[in-house]
């Protein structure tokens, strides 16, 4: 799905911005709700609870004081490997062969980028790595190890990591839900030390009422634990779409480096949280 | 790294050439020369390491000469060169100053205050000068220091829980040296202006996987027998917390009583607080202190500074990257705020704001001034950076409180809740303004009952969700001593005491 043009783009912020100033802050029923999130909030998703943990270098505990492990590696023999940790019908990579913010053809190392399958229809199925991290996990280098500056020694990055898409149109997802939040555009995240939890504001939380998009509120957020989340979605859309991610930090000394990442609009159960 | 006198040559040498260039009304040069040096952990018992990763450094150097133009007074550019201090870089930094040139109706000139008398905390650090030999060597004692512990504890430890064949122990972390040199001119300065600081900063993590454990312990101070000193006892201390907190509570979600640890103090002031107090932020009117200016914004105990000078202070500075002398600034006293931190540019801006009297508030005086005495031009690390803009940062952030106690009264004064010793990834999640907060409890961190610490809690099982008017407004207590905090990536050095919250919301997660 292509993203906006430019003047399109400018539009919807300022209409966004101005209906966001008469919105009211979510205030949040207790417990779990049906949320449907669209493809911009499960681009940070898909950056900060899958990207992320499925670092190689993450994983094996070489940035555990700072940005912390991987819930997909507690260690080399006790590991998420070959075993479920979402949905069937959810399945994640990274590509950097597609054009977008994370493409190139050969990482910091020389090794030729290729998809890297990370959930496969449910099933945890690899990391990124270096040719290094490659070693110690029995892998084969799949060309993940890249540098923001010349100068500095190449880190395991994302390139363009997404969600996949399924088959059925949003408005469908949308349309049989009772009641539930539909959950729009990322804003900050903030997630536990192996990004096995995670709480992300939106930009916009919409109630859903018997199919239908309702009341518009602001300062929400999704709070939830990564691996009931994903274990919770029954529902993948068609819609894919991939959002430049142009800033994210990682290592010390810090490098800063640009990518893709995105998904399609997924439904889910998590629970919500206001200010 | 280059010499002051070799930067204040060509300063001076710099400012020769601008002074003839006729179609000038003023500018100004200022050269910063800026290493971080890095030795990093990485120890893991059960997956292949090196212990000490090569090091890894960033270097940087040059010049930014900033235009104003005759025709325009507000016509203004700017242009910055790496590496080549030469009269032909100037020359050509000037060209693409002036074609970068634009009107900017803000721009109040450049600064015109005189450079006073030297503190008397002149003297230059020896870390500007340590070897990375001295820099390798004490992050080996950080790692030595840790092992070492984990087998003193392993071969005294009776029920063999340290002494499984996997333990999972990770030591991370690392040893850092952040040092710099600048030199300014302006044409409204009589001479060169110069300053150096350096200062070293470490932190280390001990996790124990096969415990569930974490441990953690830091160090920052401005010279090389600190720094041996604080690597003699830092990996110990770690991994001797960690130990101390196997198989921890997991507590279900709540509202908790909490006493806030200095780490989790800092942390909060960084990333909720220090944003807020700038004049920056209320001329964008993102602060959470929007239209508070003069009036309460914490409990009347606490008191908030940003010392350059502060005597146990890691970060002395003697100018900012605009050539101003550096002062003491109160952030809040006695609760009230009354202080901002600003550079010249962001003074003169919210000062002339025509929205101002709204965006201050109802309580701030009349007759305001914000002193531009936090103008740092700072790269990653906190290093002063010759190709950055003036932005407002801290150097040693202070907190004090009156009628405070003692740790152990802290504890007492919760009662039943949680001591939390370390929090990560705290972020503003519903933007700075809102003042909302989450992050995690990642270690250090114990179950309080009947107003004694008496079980460890797990790492990673708790998300404090609140608000920083819940820790700053109505604590229940406060601790009567700042002490040293690190801040992951801040430019600041911390110095905070801890203090009892008396309803903070947690969400228990997960066990992964």
């Amino acid at each position: 799905m292509p993203n906006p043009d430019l003047a399109r783009f400018c539009v919807n912020l300022a209409t966004e911005a101005r209906e966001l100033a008469a919105a009211p802050i979510l205030r949040p029923p207790d417990g779990e709700v049906v949320v449907v999130t669209d493809p911009h909030f499960n681009a940070l998703v898909s950056h900060e609870v899958i990207g992320h943990p499925c670092e190689a270098d993450r994983a094996l505990k070489m940035e555990a004081a700072y940005a912390g492990r991987s819930w997909f590696l507690r260690s080399l023999t006790d590991n998420q490997l070959g075993k479920p940790v979402a949905s069937p019908l959810l399945s994640a990579c990274s590509d950097p062969s597609l054009d977008g913010y994370g493409h190139y053809r050969y990482d910091h190392e020389g090794t030729r980028g290729r998809r890297v399958m990370h959930i496969d229809r449910g099933i945890f199925s690899g990391f990124l790595n270096s040719r290094a991290t490659a070693a110690v996990l029995g892998a084969e280098p799949n060309g993940s190890a890249r540098a923001s500056e010349g100068w500095h020694l190449p880190l395991i990055r994302m390139s363009n990591t997404f969600f996949l898409p399924g088959e059925t149109p949003p408005e469908k997802i949308i349309a049989e839900v009772e009641h539930g939040y539909y959950v729009c555009g990322h804003q900050i995240p903030s997630i536990s030390e192996s990004r096995e939890n995670f709480r992300i504001s939106a930009r916009r939380v919409y109630e859903i009422e018997n199919g239908r998009i309702g009341r518009l509120y602001r300062s929400g957020s999704v709070i939830a634990d990564s691996k009931s989340f994903f274990t919770k979605v029954d529902a993948v859309g068609n819609d894919l779409r991939l959002i430049a991610i142009p800033n994210c930090g990682k290592g010390q000394p810090m490098q800063v480096k640009r990518m893709s990442n995105g998904g399609p609009t997924l439904r889910s159960r998590a629970r919500l949280a206001g200010n | 790294m280059r010499t002051l006198a070799d930067l204040k040559s060509f300063t001076r040498e710099a400012a020769r050439i601008l002074a003839r260039e006729k179609d000038l009304a003023s500018y100004e040069i200022y050269c910063a020369t800026a290493e971080h040096r890095i030795a990093r952990l990485n120890y893991t018992s059960d997956i292949p390491s090196r212990g000490l990763e090569e090091f890894k450094s960033l270097h940087a150097d040059g010049f930014q000469l900033r235009i104003a133009m005759r025709r325009d007074p507000h016509e203004v550019g700017a242009a910055s060169e790496a590496g080549d201090f030469t009269s032909d870089s100037v020359r050509d930094a000037l060209r693409r100053a002036r074609s970068a040139a634009v009107v900017d109706p803000h721009f109040p000139g450049f600064p015109s205050v005189a450079l006073g008398r030297k503190p008397a905390w002149s003297e230059k650090s020896d870390l500007a000068r340590v070897g990375d030999g001295a820099i390798a060597a004490a992050a080996w004692d950080v790692l030595h220091g840790a092992l070492a512990a984990f087998a003193k504890r392993s071969a005294n430890d009776r029920s063999g829980a340290s002494r499984i064949e996997h333990p999972g122990l990770i030591i991370g972390g690392d040893v850092s040296v952040i040092r710099d040199r600048i030199a300014i001119f302006n044409s409204n300065f009589a001479e060169v202006r110069i300053d150096e600081s350096a200062h070293f900063n470490a932190s280390v993590t001990s996790i124990v996987e096969s415990l569930d454990a974490k441990g953690t312990a830091g160090a920052l101070g401005d010279c090389a027998a600190a720094m041996r000193r604080a690597a003699r006892v830092l990996g110990r201390d770690a991994v001797r917390r960690a130990l101390a907190l196997s198989h921890g509570a997991r507590p279900a979600s709540g509202k908790f009583r909490v006493v806030l640890g200095p780490q989790p103090v800092a942390e909060i002031l960084n990333y909720m607080v220090m944003g807020s107090l700038t004049t920056g932020a209320f001329h964008a009117a993102s602060s959470a202190y929007h239209a508070k200016f003069g009036a309460p914004v914490m409990d009347s105990r606490l008191s908030l500074a940003d010392d350059p000078a502060f005597n146990a202070g890691a970060i002395r500075r003697r100018i900012t990257c605009e050539g101003i002398p550096t002062r003491r600034v109160q952030l809040i006293c006695d609760g009230k705020l009354v202080g901002l931190l600003s550079n010249f540019y962001d003074t003169h801006r919210l000062l002339t704001d025509e929205h101002r009297a709204e965006k201050l508030g109802a309580d701030a005086p009349a007759k305001l001034d914000f002193d531009a005495r936090s103008g740092y031009r700072l790269g990653e690390g906190g290093g002063r950076r010759f190709d950055a803009s003036p932005g407002s940062a801290g150097t040693n952030v202070v907190m004090r409180a009156r009628g405070g106690v003692t740790d152990r009264e802290l504890v007492r004064a919760v009662g039943d809740g949680i001591y939390v010793g370390r929090i990560w990834y705290t972020y503003p999640i519903n933007g700075q303004r809102a003042g909302d907060f989450t992050c995690t409890v990642t270690g250090d961190s114990y179950l309080v009952r009947g107003g004694q610490v008496v079980e460890p809690l797990a790492p990673n099982c708790l998300r404090i969700n609140a608000n920083i008017a819940d820790v700053f407004e109505h604590p229940l207590a406060v601790g009567m001593r700042p002490h040293p905090a690190t801040v992951w990536g801040s430019p600041e050095a911390y110095y905070v005491p801890a203090i009892a919250a008396g309803s903070i919301a947690l969400a228990e997660v997960a066990p992964n």
